[in-house]
């Protein structure tokens, strides 16, 4: 890759992104706005796939979590009508401190360790246009991976059944 | 060698990805405006795309099956040519059922009448745009025809073999220009038939609009996918 790192530029912006809106999803008080921020999130995301040459993977992220499973949240969240997060009852705040302070240590520890695994950068040679590269996809999926592939399929048919079964109204 | 744009290897995935995203104007317009009828209208907006695309990607599936490609511009060469020397090569032949679910879905997901309920104004008001006047509207009807342009265009692409025309071999600028006009032609055709059926055809129930989506295109979709695995596995095509 030689000259100006376009590519490396676009993958940092859109890394970014992703990351601050997907912490404003966590943090944001407003359920509508927490979706919002994570179809930006997503969208960022499908951005890096581009880059890292997986446009299918891309195109799969955008169609299935931004274009149906968010809007199946935002059609749930606008049906109840939520407005900002009521908060719950007692002054949890100590502990709350306390579980976050662990949870970002727990991913600063993993954070370190991946990028003195794998180092710090992307291996060159990694970017740039992407060939046609669904079929050696698919031929893995329906070969190697056919098992757990299918058990995938079956595990989420068994969550729409359990879905379902629990939403059913007893009685007549 | 017709021009063609961008020739991104997942083509058809793009079109349905950026087309599913659509979605997010009309609902949050609809929200946005903290009005019960537009929030209606976004709510009923929603269900309805998302309930369309299903079978609209379906039929989508059984177009790649045939080309054996997600470009576009492979999709279209796989229907140039003519069967028994009259016939054109077209995917609307061996997958008429395919064709129909994509075309009525392609109403829905463009809220055209008679699937137009996210702004049915009978019920609504005028649904997701009733706060909004001026550009603001006018831009949200634009949209509505670009939708619509696209909707064309892909059907064409998909279904009616794009710039391909029987005994027309594109060479040359002249050619170039030729297939230009051959696809415009085509795409302006279904623009019409989009208008013509708004002026036909009354509004559908939102019940109706469900169950049609749900238990018949649907079902006829998947129907379609097996017919053209079997007409491949079968080396028909």
């Amino acid at each position: 890759m030689a000259g100006f790192p376009v590519e490396r530029i676009a993958f940092d912006l859109a890394a970014a992104a992703a990351v601050l809106f997907a912490s404003v999803m966590v943090v944001h008080k407003h359920p509508v706005k927490s979706v919002l921020a994570l179809v930006v999130a997503f969208f960022g995301l499908a951005v890096c796939f581009v880059l890292l040459s997986a446009p299918f993977l891309a195109a799969i992220q955008v169609i299935v979590y931004a274009g149906a499973i968010l809007v199946l949240f935002l059609f749930v969240l606008m049906l109840l009508n939520v407005d900002v997060e009521a908060r719950l009852p007692g002054d949890r705040r100590p502990l709350h401190v306390f579980l976050s302070s662990g949870a970002l240590l727990l991913f600063a520890a993993a954070l370190l360790s991946l990028l003195r695994r794998e180092g710090a950068s992307v291996p060159a040679g990694r970017y740039g246009p992407a060939g046609a590269e669904i079929a050696p996809l698919a031929r893995l999926l329906f070969s190697d991976y056919l098992l757990p592939f299918e058990a995938l399929s079956v595990l989420l048919l068994a969550a729409l059944v359990g879905a379902f079964v629990l939403a059913r109204r007893e009685g007549p | 060698m017709p021009l063609i744009g961008a020739d991104v290897s997942i083509g058809i995935l793009y079109v349905f990805a950026i087309t599913s995203l659509s979605v997010y104007g009309i609902v949050l317009a609809g929200w946005s405006s903290n009005n019960k009828f537009s929030l209606m209208g976004g709510i009923r907006s929603s269900a309805q795309i998302i309930s369309y695309e299903l079978a609209m990607t379906t039929a989508g599936a059984d177009v790649i099956l045939n080309a054996g490609s997600f470009r576009l511009t492979e999709i279209i060469a796989s229907q140039s040519g003519t069967w028994l020397g009259v016939i054109p090569r077209w995917n609307v032949i061996p997958q008429f059922i395919g064709f129909i679910v994509f075309f009525v879905s392609a109403f829905a997901e463009t809220n055209r009448t008679p699937f137009d309920l996210p702004e049915a104004d009978a019920e609504l008001v005028a649904g997701y745009h009733t706060e909004y006047s001026a550009m603001k509207f006018a831009m949200f009807f634009m949209a509505e025809y670009i939708n619509v342009i696209v909707a064309s265009a892909m059907i064409v692409t998909l279904y009616f073999g794009g710039w391909t025309f029987p005994g027309f071999a594109p060479h040359g600028v002249f050619g170039a220009i030729l297939s230009i006009v051959i696809f415009t032609v085509k795409a302006l055709f279904f623009v019409w038939v989009f208008v013509w059926v708004r002026w036909t055809l009354p509004r559908f129930r939102y019940d109706q609009l469900m169950k049609l989506g749900w238990k018949v295109l649907l079902p006829l979709a998947l129907l379609n996918l097996f017919w053209m695995a079997g007409l491949i596995a079968a080396k028909v095509l």
